[in-house]
């Protein structure tokens, strides 16, 4: 099982040693030739702003979009949420667009508003979810699984090939997240 | 420690691999988030006019700041003195994202730096060696920054200073337990932290 990770900016390292935990070979994405052979594809936290910005610069944004496009299975969190959606409420730039979800930036507020809950996560129960000025999900298209609602606001979501996350999985122990993006890949089938 | 505390080493872990650009207006914030900033430092003057000034540098005004606060979607930090904890309430109450608790202003005192465990916000801090590194986590610090000569361009100071915090790193991890107690004493840090 091969997984990428996107390495322009962010939390990268920490999806890298918790997929590397359940047994996967990683490659960190920085240029178009590391994007070869691969079953999955880690968008991680960050800042989305600096994260679109190079991925056009590194020639990686159009690649990977058609990648995604193709079914290649994707998880993203926080910046890579915002990466993936339609539309972004607050903010004038879009990116990857692959995902029919309306966010919201930075949706509560500044770094005093971030928190940490417990919810259900689709199947998973009680699973940590930390939030770093993190953005929620305003509105799904009816064909988009929701996986989890906090305050009547959505933050984690399925659709077809694409996981999104307004939290962060890679920052708690709880690996059921990422065993389940694993299955995700495994299901999907053959490398890209 | 707290959640509060994990929160603020989390938003440390966002901004990796990004540039903190200083910045003076809203206007030239703006351009450091198109330019590609992970987050801005607002300043009134950028560290290379703070130097030529010379005279007692403060905090910035809470007005500028809030303006830059306004203008980018990118995480905004300031400075206060060194053991200034009133400036830090100011920059807490304005719901600053991380507080730089900066030599490059002039200290407010000679001896303490500010109980930084009494805040909601993350604060950076400065360290020439391991010893000073984890004195400041103690004290509550989310990160650690080194740093050049400031206002000069010249980085050396950061590198030499990362080098030996990083050599200190590997030395410590690779001591028995016994040897850690002398160790913390050395580092005159509390035997936990190592």
């Amino acid at each position: 099982m091969k997984i990428g990770i996107l390495a322009v900016q962010g939390a990268f390292i920490e999806h890298e040693r918790m997929l590397q935990s359940l047994g996967c070979d990683c490659v960190e994405i920085r240029q178009k030739s590391d994007l070869c052979r691969l079953d999955g594809l880690v968008l991680p936290g960050g800042e989305s702003t600096v994260q679109g910005r190079l991925l056009r610069e590194l020639d990686l944004f159009e690649p990977i979009k058609e990648m995604i496009q193709n079914g290649l299975p994707v998880l993203a969190t926080c910046a890579g949420l915002i990466l993936l959606a339609e539309d972004i409420s607050n903010d004038s730039d879009r990116h990857f667009q692959t995902l029919p979800v309306t966010v919201k930036r930075n949706a509560y507020g500044r770094q005093l508003g971030s928190f940490v809950t417990r919810a259900s996560l689709g199947r998973l129960d009680s699973f940590e979810m930390v939030f770093i000025r993190a953005p929620y999900i305003e509105w799904a298209a009816p064909d988009v699984e929701i996986l989890s609602t906090i305050d009547e606001h959505i933050v984690g979501v399925k659709y077809k090939n694409q996981i999104g996350l307004a939290f962060h999985p890679e920052l708690s122990c709880d690996k059921r997240l990422h065993e389940s993006f694993v299955k995700l890949c495994q299901s999907m089938g053959s490398s890209l | 420690m707290n959640t509060q505390y994990e929160l603020n080493k989390g938003l440390a872990q966002m901004l990796k691999g990004g540039v903190i650009m200083d910045v003076t207006t809203p206007e030239q914030a703006r351009i450091a988030e198109a330019a590609g900033a992970c987050a801005v430092m607002a300043l009134e003057r950028i560290p290379a006019d703070i130097r030529a000034a010379g005279g007692v540098s403060r905090m910035s005004d809470p007005k500028m700041i809030k303006g830059i606060q306004e203008a980018v979607s990118i995480p905004v930090m300031a400075k206060c003195r060194i053991g200034h904890f009133a400036e830090a309430q100011i920059l807490e109450a304005i719901e600053i994202d991380y507080i730089d608790e900066s030599e490059v202003l002039s200290p407010a005192d000679d001896l303490y730096h500010i109980n930084k465990r009494d805040f909601k916000v993350p604060f950076v801090c400065g360290a020439r060696d391991l010893g000073e590194a984890l004195r400041r986590i103690n004290e509550g610090a989310s990160m650690i920054r080194t740093k050049g000569e400031p206002g000069t361009g010249d980085v050396v100071q950061a590198v030499r200073h990362m080098r030996k915090i990083n050599s200190e790193i590997a030395r410590v991890a690779s001591l028995r337990e016994d040897e850690l107690f002398e160790a913390a004493k050395e580092l005159q840090v509390p035997y936990s932290l190592v």
